[in-house]
């Protein structure tokens, strides 16, 4: 297969070369980067889980969850990849700095550099359990599950841009769990469920939308509430009370505060102090 | 656990108090006009068909224009609010928003933290971020009794706005959640705590539950309103009875239920009308709903769990293949790589 051309790469590109450029000129590179480079996305979903050669056949397809929600943010001025199916593989999500991290089969590497770490937002949506992304279909030999804590590292070491995950998954953000899995990922903030959801086709793209004018935390809370849901919001920062702050401001679509979330740790290194900080609906 | 926003006691209390007062006074208005009040408007909605046979139930999508959403995103920001919009205070640019897409999201003019969400199907949402933002665990908490003592006041507020229509809203059906809230360092669990209880309300026809308009709404633990959203499609009994076969027992559909989603772990099961958004106007029957999680048993003993389903069987047509919802989509495709 070919290597997939990313709107985004072109841009970032631009910021290193900037570097090199004499000030005035770097800097107005810089702020001009600043806002667009904030804004991509990469999505990865999985919706057939019949008889694809991963562990977890027999579970059942599911339903598209994200095609309105690309919608908006192309209508937003994100730019970005939608991957489905047989299109959509683990690796993408995966640390690529080295192989420890890696799902088995012929590409022992994630690729995590080159697709969701180099993204603002990354989404899942698809099966899952407690600190576990299931995709329906394996990549070149390796298995469909992804687990959080020793394959993921999305934020930092190589590739370290994103600053926001989605999963439209069951159970991913287990609250009783969230130490073993998404505290992993230096991110800024991750949305999700502490139990299996249902979701409607359009529910991501309105939550999206919502974030125009209220805070992530509520527009999720609120927009994925009722019909049994037990929607999670988790935050992180470097203090209790920056991680509260940045809870209840940031927003995606006004723009506030995409960048990716500084201080990160190195390849195979252990994590520098932090906070995290949750509000999850209890049924 | 540190507090962005702090309310004293004394403050909470002034403000619970004023709240209480301006609907006291809505209420004594109400029935000094000679309109039924607020209590008598609840009791009739929630009446509904509790008593009555198994109908067929007519269903409506509003397609409110935007001076009717914005006509209703003012009285619903009101009863947020405990008080009328002031002189500074408008929703010209939720009206103007609302006017251009089917969807709008816009703050309050004059009130940034009070922000309003409209969405396709008629619903509305109306948070308080002030409210919402307050986790002061030193705030004095009303306790579960006296959030739903609470929530039955906001109720009968939001009836008597007209914001609560049709039959079978029965308030004393109400189910509660908590919005729980924690913090912690590196390598701790943190402590969690209620910030927040959260009401939901379900359209009730009978017996048979309606699966969209649900009722919510947030109360801080202070008391205070944090969120409040209506709408949606409503369903409406008909004296029409619903077909029944005789070849199909509730019996009969779960051992069914039980053949055909052999990995299904079961949530729930009832009676439903079931509203889809893509359904449009028109004359709906009961099913027997089976909500249930998709759940594999891998190799290694751990389990995949798949995101929550319903299925729907037809208890007048015992041939009619069951009705899966959200429709899975396994041929959906994205980017080429």
């Amino acid at each position: 297969m070919s290597s997939p051309q990313r709107p985004g790469t072109k841009r970032k590109s631009l910021l290193r070369v900037s570097l090199l450029a004499p000030a005035s000129v770097a800097t107005c590179v810089l702020v001009l980067q600043a806002h667009t480079a904030a804004q991509d996305y990469l999505i990865e979903e999985s919706t057939d889980y019949t008889s694809n050669g991963c562990e977890s056949d027999g579970i059942g397809d599911v339903n598209a969850v994200t095609s309105s929600l690309r919608t908006a943010l192309e209508a937003d001025s994100w730019s970005g990849n939608r991957f489905l199916n047989p299109n959509s593989w683990p690796h993408d999500v995966i640390e690529a700095c080295a192989s420890s991290y890696g799902i088995g089969g012929t590409t022992p590497n994630g690729l995590d550099s080159t697709f969701a770490d180099t993204r603002t937002l990354v989404v899942f949506a698809g099966h899952g359990n407690q600190g576990r992304l299931t995709f329906g279909f394996p990549h070149n030999g390796s298995n469909c599950r992804v687990y959080m804590e020793p394959n993921m590292r999305l934020g930092s070491m190589a590739g370290n841009d994103a600053a926001y995950g989605m999963w439209l998954s069951s159970i991913t953000l287990k609250v009783s769990a969230l130490p073993d899995g998404p505290n992993w990922q230096w991110l800024r903030q991750q949305f999700g469920f502490n139990n299996s959801p249902s979701i409607g086709a359009n529910e991501p793209r309105d939550f999206f939308n919502a974030t125009s004018s209220a805070d992530n935390s509520d527009a999720w809370l609120n927009q994925m509430d009722g019909n049994g849901r037990e929607p999670v919001v988790l935050t992180h920062s470097t203090t209790e009370s920056a991680c509260w702050a940045l809870h209840d401001s940031a927003r995606l679509k006004a723009d506030v505060t995409l960048t990716p979330r500084p201080g990160g740790p190195a390849c195979e290194a252990g994590q520098p102090a932090f906070y995290h900080c949750y509000e999850w609906i209890d049924l | 656990m540190t507090s962005r926003k702090r309310h004293s006691e004394a403050d909470v209390t002034h403000l619970v108090r004023m709240f209480s007062r301006r609907f006291a006074l809505v209420l004594v208005l109400s029935a000094g006009c000679g309109r039924a009040s607020s209590e008598a408007d609840t009791a009739a909605v929630a009446a509904g068909l509790q008593t009555a046979a198994l109908t067929k139930a007519a269903v409506h999508h509003p397609a409110l224009t935007a001076d009717e959403a914005a006509n209703r995103g003012e009285r619903l920001v009101s009863v947020l609010l405990g008080r009328s919009l002031g002189a500074e205070e408008s929703l010209g640019t939720f009206r103007s928003k609302v006017s251009r897409a089917p969807s709008a999201d816009a703050a309050v003019d004059g009130l940034s933290h009070v922000k309003l969400h409209y969405r396709e199907g008629g619903y509305l949402t109306v948070t308080n971020a002030e409210v919402a933002h307050d986790r002061d665990p030193g705030t004095s908490d009303i306790g579960e009794a006296g959030a739903r003592a609470r929530f039955k006041e906001v109720f009968a507020s939001l009836v008597d706005a007209g914001l609560v229509q049709g039959a079978g809203y029965d308030p004393q059906n109400a189910t509660m959640g908590r919005v729980r809230a924690g913090a912690a360092p590196l390598g701790q669990v943190a402590v969690e705590f209620t910030k927040e209880y959260r009401f939901y309300l379900k359209q009730k026809l009978g017996s048979v539950e309606v699966t969209e308009g649900e009722i919510q709404l947030g109360l801080n633990r202070s008391g205070l309103l944090a969120m409040i959203r209506v709408g949606g499609p409503r369903a409406t009994p008909t004296a029409e009875p619903a077909q029944r076969s005789p070849a199909v027992s509730i019996a009969s559909l779960d051992q069914r239920f039980a053949r055909e989603f052999p990995n299904a772990q079961l949530v729930s099961s009832g009676l439903k009308y079931r509203i889809g958004a893509d359904r449009g106007q028109g004359i709906l029957e009961p099913e027997q709903a089976y909500e249930y999680v998709p759940h594999v048993r891998l190799a290694n003993g751990e389990v995949e769990v798949g995101r929550k389903m319903t299925v729907y069987y037809s208890v007048a047509a015992p041939d009619a293949k069951g009705i899966i919802d959200p429709q899975p989509d396994p041929n959906a495709t994205g980017d080429a790589r």
